[in-house]
């Protein structure tokens, strides 16, 4: 096992730079995920680590020796790919056993090897089959055992999940985590869904147009993103952004939007004013953080019409749009709460922020401004 | 269930209806053929009667001229020129097709393009130069020269038509075959020329049909010794008339090795031309 560091690595393809300027750390037999939009440069950056893309500029370490000029085959790493990946002429025996034949195991070793990696995916049975029979998930799982079989320093994986049935899905999400931390595994997993990343991994580094985000724990993004994107990629419902500008009415300091405003006591105020680049200020509230009442509003609470409730058995996601004067444009949130909820569109509804669970972004650099507030 | 039977029923008749189709489609097809066998044996004398005779006393005396004319020769040489072409192309071929597909190389897509510019001139333009170059170089009238003249051919064909079958064999697979330590030679051996095969097949069969049935090329830069069996068939049109029933044997003989060859490597051959068709 190793840890495994990115030292501002750079991949540009002509033109286009896929990853800028990339340096993280994933400490030894801990689960990194790279988690981003398509596009947003995680992709190459595994390959990076693979050995299978060069790297344009940085250097990529594993126990503090570099393996940027590596062959992949010399860097004792292992893949498990989205499409699996396993070779079609070959049974499961003989794919899980074909990264032991290059090395010169004898074949009693390769027996033993190839049994074992089989139990414990519960593979037994489809040992001398051909691999396109098996289902998706099967495949992913010989998959996993030909990356295993050889005690690999360091195991990649490529959207593992994404193309499996969703019971598939969430059994192999539990298995591969359960592997991982029972043998100590150095894994680092690059997908698009949240839900896998925070699931499965004990660090999350957040990707966007080739740049790094944030990196942190699951609950750290979730309650201190560093900037918008952040904050809109992990949740579901995403978060609500609400635009608003800061005002003083004499000691009590606002921020206002179209047709809502919230008091923010002094403390913040004060950090707030000298933080933001400009007046303006985006707010971040999550939708299982609104407080919602089926009453028309008082001074302390905000204005809002019911619009449509949809049911997720155990709690309900209503969505509510402001009371604005312009109508045209109607400013709509989505709440979580613990239905069910008995509503009709139109009806009027009166929210509340708790000020201790809002985020305040620049609107000009999408930053947040006060992310201590949350950690 | 009362809908079903006649449903069945129709069905039915449609494979029984469609099977009579292929059945007529086949025989109309193959009766020259079976009338080009019977030819073979047939004596001159009863060769054209009308009507038909079908029922005669069979001749060797056909197969005697064709073996004192010295077809066998041709045969041999229609064999070696249009196999070792087809295996230079299968050698050159293959390696070619991988990297147009796989690797980043300067100007890629201009040279691939350039690569098939060489199949768009008609073939009769070239010949002349061709022969004019042979001549200089003394390779006119032997089996390096014809082999040669069909490798230029075929090879661009080959590679621009492997270079899609190597497109399909997933990157991942070599991807995976890399990060478990195999060489890139390694790789291109064990995971990709495996998954190329039913490629690497039906598209050599091609090449082998083309320089097989070839004539203008043979003829030209052939002839004299270096006769290919389609170069020699017309020397059956002699003063005292056309020689039917040699021309029969050699024809069907011409027929027997491509037969050979498309019904041992069928399977190969059936999925290469599907493949790529049909995406799943």
């Amino acid at each position: 096992m190793a840890t495994i560091q990115l030292d501002s690595v750079w991949k540009v393809y002509g033109a286009v730079e896929a990853v800028v300027d990339l340096s993280l750390t994933c400490p030894d037999g801990k689960m990194l995920a790279l988690l981003g939009p398509s596009g947003c440069g995680k992709s190459s950056t595994l390959k990076m680590i693979a050995g299978v893309e060069e790297v344009t500029r940085g250097d990529i370490l594993f126990d503090g020796r570099s393996v940027a000029s590596l062959e992949p085959g010399e860097r004792n790493l292992a893949m498990v790919f989205e499409d699996y990946a396993l070779y079609p002429h070959l049974s499961v025996f003989e794919n899980i056993a074909f990264p032991l034949r290059l090395r010169g195991f004898s074949q009693t070793e390769i027996d033993k090897r190839v049994r074992q990696a089989l139990a414990l995916l519960g593979l037994e049975q489809w040992s001398g089959q051909g691999v396109k029979a098996l289902s998706g998930g099967a495949q992913q799982r010989v998959s996993i055992g030909r990356a295993l079989v050889r005690d690999p320093e360091l195991i990649l994986f490529d959207e593992p999940l994404s193309h499996l049935d969703a019971d598939q899905k969430v059994y192999l999400r539990t298995e591969i985590k359960r592997l991982q931390q029972e043998s100590g595994l150095t894994s680092i997993l690059v997908t698009h869904d949240q839900t896998e990343a925070i699931a499965m991994a004990d660090q999350v580094a957040i990707m966007n147009g080739g740049v790094l985000q944030q990196i942190g724990t699951p609950q750290d993004l979730y309650a201190a993103p560093a900037n918008v994107f952040v904050a809109n990629f992990i949740g579901e419902p995403p978060i609500n952004l609400l635009t608003g500008q800061i005002s003083t009415a004499g000691a009590q300091m606002h921020v206002r939007g179209a047709g809502w405003s919230v008091a923010v006591d002094r403390a913040i105020a004060a950090q707030l004013s000298g933080a933001l680049s400009g007046s303006e200020v985006i707010l971040g509230i999550r939708p299982e953080h609104i407080l919602v009442a089926q009453e028309g509003p008082d001074e302390t609470s905000i204005g809002a019409r019911f619009f449509y409730r949809e049911t997720r058995g155990d709690v309900d996601v209503v969505l509510v749009d402001l009371e604005s004067r312009d109508a045209a444009a109607p400013v709509r949130l989505a709440i979580e709460t613990p239905g069910p909820m008995k509503i009709q569109q139109g009806d009027p509804a009166a929210l509340r922020f708790p000020v201790e669970r809002l985020l305040f972004f620049d609107a000009g650099s999408g930053r947040n401004v006060l992310p201590s507030l949350q950690a | 269930m009362s809908a079903s039977i006649p449903r069945a029923a129709r069905a039915q008749r449609g494979v029984v209806l469609f099977t009579l189709l292929a059945l007529g489609c086949t025989i109309t097809l193959l009766l020259p053929v079976a009338w080009m066998a019977t030819m073979m044996v047939k004596p001159e004398a009863e060769m054209f009667a009308r009507p038909t005779v079908w029922l005669f006393e069979p001749t060797l005396a056909h197969f005697e001229y064709v073996l004192e004319a010295g077809f066998l020769s041709s045969l041999a040489t229609s064999l070696v020129v249009a196999g070792a072409s087809t295996a230079l192309v299968v050698l050159i071929g293959t390696p070619a097709a991988y990297a147009f597909a796989r690797f980043e190389m300067w100007r890629r897509d201009d040279m691939f393009l350039f690569i098939l510019a060489t199949r768009m001139a008609p073939p009769v333009a070239l010949v002349i130069p061709l022969y004019l170059i042979y001549a200089k170089v003394g390779l006119l009238d032997t089996h390096l020269g014809l082999i040669l003249a069909y490798l230029t051919f075929n090879l661009s064909f080959y590679v621009w038509v492997l270079r899609s079958f190597c497109r399909d064999v997933p990157v991942e697979l070599e991807e995976a075959a890399l990060i478990e330590g195999y060489p890139r030679w390694q790789v291109l051996l064990k995971i990709t020329l495996p998954m190329l095969r039913p490629g690497i097949v039906s598209s050599a069969v091609l090449s082998f049909i083309f320089a097989w049935n070839e004539f203008l090329y043979a003829f030209m830069l052939g002839g004299r010794t270096v006769k290919t069996l389609p170069v020699a068939i017309p020397t059956l049109i002699t003063a005292q008339g056309v020689k039917w029933g040699e021309v029969a044997i050699v024809g069907i003989s011409a027929l027997l090795p491509v037969l050979l060859v498309v019904f041992t490597l069928q399977r190969y051959i059936v999925r290469g031309l599907t493949l790529g068709a049909v995406k799943g």
